[in-house]
């Protein structure tokens, strides 16, 4: 952690909203990315990560500087406030809405027109949370296998492991394709 | 195939939210801490003396019985934030710990703004509410204990659930 981000979150942990905002800047694409890439749906990405962000700072208070990054606690706090959105999800969502959900994830165009793009997202998503979080974190966010272990609770030697099997199955995926 | 499909991989970090939702997104947050003229749906952080102000204002019967669980659960929270050890556990505990704090404003808010709940949700919200008081208090008795730590994650994650039926609860009414 860089020196002017400890001070960023002292001062948002006092309450200093201006300080928060930078975090946020800083964060909220990465979080966004994260989370849009899980549940493949732009507006839902966009709810989940409001949410995040509000929780975070209604709790920063409650985080410390143990030795992992702040970025590790936001990435915990989003694949929290996912776990929370397929549990509702299952409860209110019909079949039907959640076969329009994946044809959206499938044929969206509003990111991006490219459809190797689209492809690898779509594939992306059949993988288990596990191997999407180390996926998008390893590969898409380039972050170490240290800051990757810390956010997903696993060793540095699971982490590994995961990946081999994620890279693996990903392939597999796009091959059946 | 591997090159390619970390080529792309990585062109996937070009994908980002669209700038008017950002900046419409870190306003919200921002100015809900703005001091007296936020909106009860957007009070981040509330004293427990506004939550207990708030249900005092609301339904004196109500807050009687549900203010003294929030006071033992304020507690538990409180002990929970500022005993534990530092590890990964605790790291988990915390927040978890911080949800319940989020899920306690919520129902707060739920409280005030709900006109009418009916009385079989009154002693439901009550029995929950202790049950998730009971499973904090027993994280403090057993955190001197060895091994206690995943229990006590356990059952901290036990009151966030319940405070999370509460909240559906409370949503649901109309």
């Amino acid at each position: 952690m860089i020196d002017g981000e400890k001070n960023l979150i002292e001062r948002a942990i006092k309450g200093e909203a201006s300080a928060f905002g930078l975090l946020y800047d800083k964060y909220q694409p990465q979080i966004y990315r994260f989370i849009y890439l899980k549940v493949g749906h732009r507006e839902e990405a966009e709810d989940l990560t409001h949410q995040v962000f509000l929780k975070t700072w209604g709790s920063i208070e409650g985080y410390n500087f143990q030795g992992f990054p702040f970025s590790a606690w936001l990435y915990r706090i989003a694949r929290n406030q996912i776990i929370d959105y397929y549990r509702t999800k299952k409860i209110n969502l019909d079949l039907e809405s959640i076969t329009e959900l994946k044809m959206e994830t499938c044929f969206s165009e509003e990111i991006d027109t490219d459809s190797e793009i689209e492809k690898v997202k779509a594939a992306v998503q059949q993988l288990s949370q596990n191997q999407q979080d180390v996926i998008i974190l390893r590969f898409i966010e380039d972050l170490s296998l240290s800051e990757t272990a810390s956010i997903l609770h696993k060793t540095e030697t699971a982490v590994k492991l995961l990946q081999h099997r994620a890279i693996k199955k990903l392939k597999r995926v796009l091959n059946q394709k | 195939m591997d090159e390619k499909l970390f080529k792309i991989l990585k062109e996937m970090k070009k994908i980002s939210p669209e700038t008017g939702y950002s900046a419409r997104s870190k306003n919200f947050i921002l100015s809900s801490t703005r001091g007296a003229d936020v909106k009860p749906e957007v009070v981040l952080r509330p004293k427990l003396g506004d939550v207990l102000r708030g249900l005092s204002f609301y339904k004196p019967a109500l807050a009687a019985g549900i203010a003294a669980f929030l006071i033992i659960m304020t507690a538990g929270v409180y002990y929970v934030n500022n005993t534990l050890n530092q590890n990964d556990l605790v790291v988990r505990a915390s927040e978890v710990n911080a949800s319940i704090q989020v899920r306690l404003n919520e129902i707060k808010y739920l409280l005030e703004s709900k006109s009418d709940i009916d009385p079989a949700s009154i002693s439901s919200i009550q029995l929950m509410l202790e049950r998730a008081a009971d499973n904090l208090k027993e994280v403090s008795a057993s955190s001197s204990e060895s091994g206690s730590l995943a229990k006590s994650l356990e059952k901290i994650k036990t009151a966030e659930e319940i405070l999370c039926q509460i909240d559906i609860l409370l949503k649901d009414q109309n």
